[in-house]
């Protein structure tokens, strides 16, 4: 698959719109799920997420091979993130509108899902990517940390307490 | 994931990833082509809105310099 991809990332530098395709198709679910955890609405994290593929279209040269390319998308779809978060931050008058905003994502498919997904939403976002980055998507650390931009010892203490938190809000042990 | 998961952990993944998007959703895909055509469009619509002008004030300018030159020249002559 990481072959693949690479080879994805080449076709789509030359243009060719089946590689975007399936590049869209392949990685979607990954992009998707990541930025709705990250956000408190499903609808602008698929917006971000629509961002995330048209930017990876314009600029598939900053794509480097380094990583995996659903690293390099969730890097795209994480500075996106971060930046919606900031200019909403400027916005709006956060508390209300945040505590509102947990309500609606916490239409969960059960209650424990709910009580999960709001635990979720009052971690600090970066702590939050990197908990689901881990959790979900099984990144490692280290490509978590690659992909935030964060040091590797944050991104295991963002994962350790995030967890922690959550297994709280379960009832769980801390 | 760097370590195991316990059976609280387990549990924890399970309803994290309870409702993730679909692992297929054609519907999304035609979402990111229409709005990159919507981009292009754009994108096209503002060069031909900036290069009308251009076109037409050097069409105005080009028939101002034939008239002027010849003028000119018919000046000369006579």
């Amino acid at each position: 698959m990481a072959d693949d991809d690479s080879a994805l990332i080449d076709e789509i530098r030359d243009g060719s719109e089946r590689a975007f395709n399936v590049l869209i198709d392949r990685h979607q679910q990954a992009v998707r799920g990541f930025l709705r955890r990250l956000l408190a609405d499903a609808s602008e994290a698929d917006d971000l997420a629509q961002e995330t593929f048209m930017a990876a279209w314009a600029r598939p040269e900053s794509y480097r091979g380094e990583a995996s390319v659903r690293s390099w998308l969730c890097a795209i779809a994480w500075r996106k993130a971060r930046d919606a978060q900031r200019a909403w931050f400027r916005r709006r008058a956060r508390e209300a509108r945040w505590a509102s905003d947990v309500e609606q994502i916490a239409s969960a498919p059960s209650p424990e899902s709910a009580v999960v997904t709001r635990a979720l939403a009052t971690l600090p976002l970066e702590q939050r990517a990197a908990l689901v980055l881990c959790l979900i998507h099984e990144f490692s650390h280290a490509e978590a940390a690659g992909i935030l931009g964060a040091p590797l010892g944050t991104v295991k203490s963002h994962v350790a307490r995030g967890k922690a938190r959550l297994l709280a809000a379960l009832g769980g042990p801390v | 994931m760097s370590e195991q998961p316990g059976p609280d952990e387990t549990t924890l993944v399970q309803l994290l990833r309870a409702d993730l998007p679909p692992t297929r959703d054609p519907l999304f895909r035609i979402d990111v082509l229409k709005r990159r055509e919507r981009q292009r469009f754009r994108r096209e619509l503002v060069v031909v809105l900036t290069l009308s002008p251009v076109a037409a004030l050097r069409s105005v300018a080009s028939s101002l310099l034939a008239r002027v030159t010849r003028t000119l020249s018919r000046a000369f002559v006579d």
